[in-house]
């Protein structure tokens, strides 16, 4: 049976007594893009921790390149590149050191390409971590996650801290690294802009759920955001199922629906609209249509 | 065929020594001033002894010079100290540092993480202890009477004090994981207070090893399974 | 290593770390209270006086007829013993500081040196262990430095060896020794070995050059000459001799009377050795008897120790009286097991007992004593009720010694003492006498109870309950610490369905069974899931649940 390089069974997480993730299911399979997304304390840095081994779950399991997380071995740590949130690296080493210890303990290290990714970002060897700005141990991070030729790179908002052009260089290089054969790519950001440039797959995060997991074309196609006139008052009484939001004003309904069929559709013609007009979303508005609960100012 | 498969294993070895090679190495260049510490302790009952012995040698009727026994007890208690002390504050750093987060994402296990810092420790009491025994014996050999000496009471003596040395560190290894690298030594060295009295009550000797030995055994395998399981 | 066997080796490990600390803590704190106790007793408890000795016949009494002086007082002859007021002494770090008082020597000594010093030269004897010979020699320095110290290289000059068929300059065919004891008395011009191997006493003159070695003996002998144990611990016997006061004026310049006062000891002939000729020894089972140096052979038994054995006694000295050079009795003193019982025996030049004495504390002579005594026995029953148990029946294998310094099994406790008592009258009340474990039984309980209450809140499994209620019956304080130390850190959630507390890591809620609920979690209705080209090709066969990951319990 081809397992994923990447599965979250039924996970579920607590912090103390507060529940974080609900049993989340979801997979990634080899090769693919997938972007993970959800608003602040969703739990995007905890599935990832858990994954990579640094947390343990409170019920369900993960599994990395087909092994337990909880007992991953070193031959698949080595497949797998980590770019964590923050940035943890060792704050007191030279980048020098840093990057010593990081080759001596990997398997496989591509010094012609790191070299190249240093010039490339223009680091200074002999300065410690901790007198580098934010931005320069983003890319530091990234260049020793990349170094190592992984499989899989797993990515927790890599690209915070980094300026714009930074983040252009670095999407440049996911894409590089996407064109090689059989790489697979977890990535959380905040800068959907970005996540809907490279990503295959998108994962949404809600209330410990994972409400959305499906390809950005799907997504697209499943949620549409409508704007309806009807000849008279908007109705109230549309028991439409998979609402994700409805605003009335006077004769316009704007509607928001998941999983868009002609089923629905059917549904708001009997009302007989005047007219039926989508709305075109990009990937942040979708993003926000499913994760802000109340409707926006601008919306009211 | 089968020298493929053997050149495979032996490169699966040899990297996979490379890799606690390469922890080791940066569990000592971290920790280079716990080493130095370590070693001032012995360096400083070196001297005692050895200016005892140089200044007019008093012997006990068993054979041994006074001074190599006046000076057991507070070897022990300083080097016991010392080594729950360093044990605290290697574990403490390596919370504050986040050190272990940094490197159990790489290519090696906590496991390894672990047996490289108590290799470190291992070395750190060597470096306590080994000193004194090979300057109590060249002493002996050159000042002490040409009859058999009773080496039985020297030997329990410095195989209790070593025993004491490895369970306090042990003991801070334990408690070391904590915010507070001042707590975590103070912490360290309350418990290990308390079992310097075990030797107290016992004295140098099979039981005491014992006791120690066991207590050793258990606070390892306590720390290494919290250490394998606990959020980083 | 799954998470169960985990968690077992965990509780194993931190149980035994809860075991050592928790006794090392109890033990400091019975220290104080028995030190304390010690510190507020009238000094008259811990001691044991008689007077007259009964030893020195008429000489015991001041002959009345010798005073010529009608200001004298006389004062008869007593015997004093006490238990040293500083319970320190039985500990063993001291040990470090004194290596030849330790108890080993009471065994048989690895070496054994004398020494005396002539012209920059040691005179000594040692046992050499590679040989199995004794071996008499000097040893010296090369030369003097410019303070007038000896110094140098040691220069060694072997003058005999003494096996136990010989003596001889060189090493070979005189026999070795095994396991042995050995005596010297500086006055006498030859040493004794007691081998062990061979139950028999050998003489060995230096001298002479001769070796004679005696008749085999049944007794199985531990000391000779010097009978004494564990000094440390007590003072005494002191035998006083009858001593005189005699008040003296003495007129001072200025014209004014002075009194003062001079005492004499009438009998100045008291000394504290067997006479010529022979020598005390001492058996296993703590008699005492006489041993002929001419003859080696053991004479009749003129004493015993106060309490039964060797091993009996946390410490003992035996002192011989001779009075003008004849033989004329012995104390036989030592603290029994328990610290605070010095006592003695008094037996004559015929080895009848004249004298005996034991002390015994009555609390209720001095304020803090019953309290202090309560809390000695509060703290010796917050030990494990198995080892309390353990001590009950092996009280009487513990050595004297060891009993101050034990830590888990607590021979000198009441526990201990009583199970040391009931053994002596009979089967049924050895077992009966075993009420005496019931407060720590009854500690066990309460805290079964409350570990058995806790267990259930957090979910342990029905299995684990009972081990743990077991556990700490068994073992209380320490368990229940363990308990606490190990139990799962969670940080329970109300349970949606029954409002109990119930744990999160678990599928179900171990009390009413219901499934998981997170109200506080208000996830949308709607889902956009696709499923994955990996999803396409399975056939969805629901994976085991894993017990290493979560702790599920079926509710019955």
């Amino acid at each position: 049976m081809e397992r994923g390089v990447i599965e979250v069974r039924d996970l579920v997480k607590y912090y103390g007594g507060r529940c974080i993730l609900d049993g989340v299911d979801f997979e990634v399979p080899t090769g693919c893009i997938y972007g993970l997304l959800g608003r602040n304390g969703a739990g995007k840095t905890t599935i990832i921790r858990i994954l990579m081994g640094l947390e343990t779950a409170t019920r369900g399991r993960t599994f990395l390149l087909g092994e337990n997380s909880r007992r991953l071995e070193p031959r698949q740590k080595s497949r797998v590149g980590y770019v964590a949130e923050a940035h943890q690296l060792i704050q007191n080493y030279k980048v020098a050191r840093l990057v010593a210890l990081c080759k001596g303990l990997s398997r496989r290290w591509n010094d012609k390409f790191f070299k190249q990714l240093m010039d490339t970002f223009r680091l200074p060897m002999e300065r410690k971590v901790k007198e580098l700005s934010g931005g320069m141990r983003a890319q530091l991070n990234l260049a020793l996650a990349m170094a190592i030729e992984p499989e899989v790179l797993i990515l927790d908002d890599p690209t915070l801290g980094l300026d714009t052009v930074a983040r252009r260089q670095f999407l440049a290089l996911a894409i590089d690294l996407i064109q090689r054969d059989g790489r697979t790519i977890l990535f959380s950001s905040h800068i959907l802009s970005d996540v809907e440039r490279i990503a295959e797959r998108i994962g949404i995060l809600v209330a410990g759920k994972l409400v959305v997991d499906c390809s950005l074309d799907e997504l697209k196609n499943r949620i549409k955001k409508l704007r309806v006139i009807f000849p008279q008052d908007a109705p109230t009484d549309l028991h439409m199922t998979e609402i994700i939001r409805q605003s009335n004003s006077g004769r316009e309904m704007v509607i928001t629906v998941a999983n868009w069929n002609q089923q629905k559709k059917a549904m708001i013609e009997t009302f007989k609209p005047a007219s039926c007009d989508e709305i075109p979303m990009s990937l942040e508005e979708i993003f926000i249509e499913c994760t802000h609960p109340e409707p926006m100012p601008d919306q009211i | 065929m089968n020298v493929r498969i053997l050149n495979r294993c032996r490169t699966k070895y040899n990297s996979r020594d490379i890799k606690m090679f390469t922890l080791i190495k940066r569990e000592l260049i971290d920790n280079i001033a716990l080493l130095l510490l370590a070693a001032i302790v012995p360096a400083i009952i070196i001297t005692i002894v050895i200016k005892g012995v140089l200044e007019g040698v008093a012997y006990l009727p068993i054979g041994i010079p006074v001074i190599m026994v006046r000076i057991l007890w507070p070897y022990l208690l300083c080097g016991a100290f010392v080594a729950a002390g360093c044990g605290a504050a290697q574990m403490n750093d390596d919370s504050q540092r986040k050190l272990s987060t940094f490197l159990s994402v790489l290519a090696t296990t906590r496991g390894r993480i672990f047996i490289a810092r108590t290799v470190l420790g291992v070395m750190l009491i060597l470096i306590m202890f080994v000193p004194l025994v090979v300057t109590d014996v060249v002493l002996l050999k050159i000042f002490a009477r040409p009859v058999p000496l009773d080496m039985n009471f020297l030997i329990r003596s410095f195989a209790t004090i070593l025993a004491t040395f490895v369970c306090c560190y042990a003991i801070g290894l334990q408690v070391g994981w904590r915010s507070s690298k001042l707590m975590a030594i103070l912490f360290g060295v309350a418990l290990s207070a308390a079992l310097i009295l075990v030797v107290a009550i016992k004295g140098f000797g099979v039981e005491s090893i014992i006791i120690l030995v066991l207590f050793t055994v258990a606070s390892l395998i306590w720390t290494w399974h919290k250490f394998l399981s606990l959020p980083l | 290593m799954n998470s169960q066997k985990g968690y077992v080796i965990n509780v194993v490990f931190a149980g035994f770390m809860a075991v050592v600390v928790l006794s090392t803590v109890l033990f400091f704190g019975r220290f104080l209270c028995l030190q304390t106790l010690l510190d507020l007793m009238p000094s008259d408890m811990a001691l044991v006086r008689k007077s007259p000795s009964g030893l020195l016949g008429d000489w015991d009494m001041w002959p009345k007829e010798s005073v010529t002086d009608s200001n004298a007082v006389a004062s008869p002859s007593s015997i004093v013993i006490q238990a040293d007021d500083d319970i320190m002494a039985n500990l063993g770090f001291l040990e470090a500081f004194d290596p030849d008082n330790r108890s080993e020597q009471l065994v048989s000594p690895d070496i054994y040196g004398f020494s005396e010093e002539y012209e920059g030269w040691r005179h000594m004897f040692y046992f050499d262990k590679a040989l199995g010979l004794l071996v008499s020699c000097d040893i010296g320095r090369e030369g003097l430095d410019d303070k007038g110290r000896w110094t140098g290289k040691w220069i060694k000059k072997i003058n005999w060896y003494a096996g136990p068929r010989g003596i001889s300059q060189k090493p070979g065919g005189i026999g070795r020794f095994g396991d042995f004891l050995v005596f010297r008395n500086v006055w006498l011009p030859y040493i004794v070995v007691f081998d062990r191997d061979t139950s028999q006493f050998v003489r060995i003159d230096f001298e002479k050059k001769e070796v004679q070695t005696g008749p085999k003996i049944e007794p199985n002998i531990v000391q000779i000459g010097r009978l004494i144990k564990n000094d440390r611990a007590m003072m005494g016997p002191i035998l006083t001799p009858p001593q005189r006061k005699i008040t003296k004026y003495k007129t001072r310049p200025n014209g004014k009377v002075v009194e003062y006062a001079r005492y004499e000891s009438i009998l100045q002939k008291v000394s504290f050795i067997t006479g010529t000729g022979s020598e005390l020894v001492l058996d296993n089972s703590g008699t005492i008897y006489k041993l002929n140096l001419e003859t080696l052979e053991l004479e009749e038994r003129i004493g015993a120790l106060p309490w039964p054995g060797v091993r009996g006694s946390l410490a003992y000295e035996v002192k011989p009286i001779s009075i003008q050079g004849s033989y004329a009795g012995l104390i036989a003193g030592g603290i029994g097991p328990d610290i605070f019982r010095p006592g003695f025996l008094v037996f004559d030049e015929d080895g009848n007992p004249i004298r005996e004495e034991r002390g015994d504390v009555e609390l209720s002579r001095f304020g803090g004593g019953p309290g202090l005594w309560v809390a000695n026995f509060v703290l010796e029953t917050l030990h494990a009720p198995i080892l309390q148990l353990a001590a009950y029946f092996t009280s009487l294998m513990f050595d004297g010694a060891d009993g101050p310094r034990s830590l888990f099994i607590l021979p000198n406790s009441l526990v201990g003492r009583k199970g040391a008592y009931c053994s002596r009258e009979g089967l049924v009340e050895y077992i009966l006498g075993l009420w005496v474990i019931l407060p720590s039984l009854a500690i066990s309980v309460l805290l079964a109870w409350r570990v058995e209450k806790d267990a259930r809140k957090v979910g342990i499994s029905s299995k684990a309950k009972c081990w743990w209620a077991f556990t700490t019956v068994a073992f209380g304080l320490a368990a229940y610490i363990t308990y606490r130390l190990t139990r799962p850190q969670l940080a329970l959630v109300t349970c949606a369905n029954c409002g109990c507390p119930r744990r999160p890591d678990m599928e179900r809620c171990h009390r009413c069974g219901s499934r998981w609920l997170v109200p506080e979690l208000i996830p949308p209705l709607w889902r956009v899931i696709e499923k994955s080209r990996l999803d396409e090709t399975r056939d969805f066969s629901p994976d085991q649940p894993n017990h290493e990951d979560s702790e599920q319990i079926t509710k019955k």
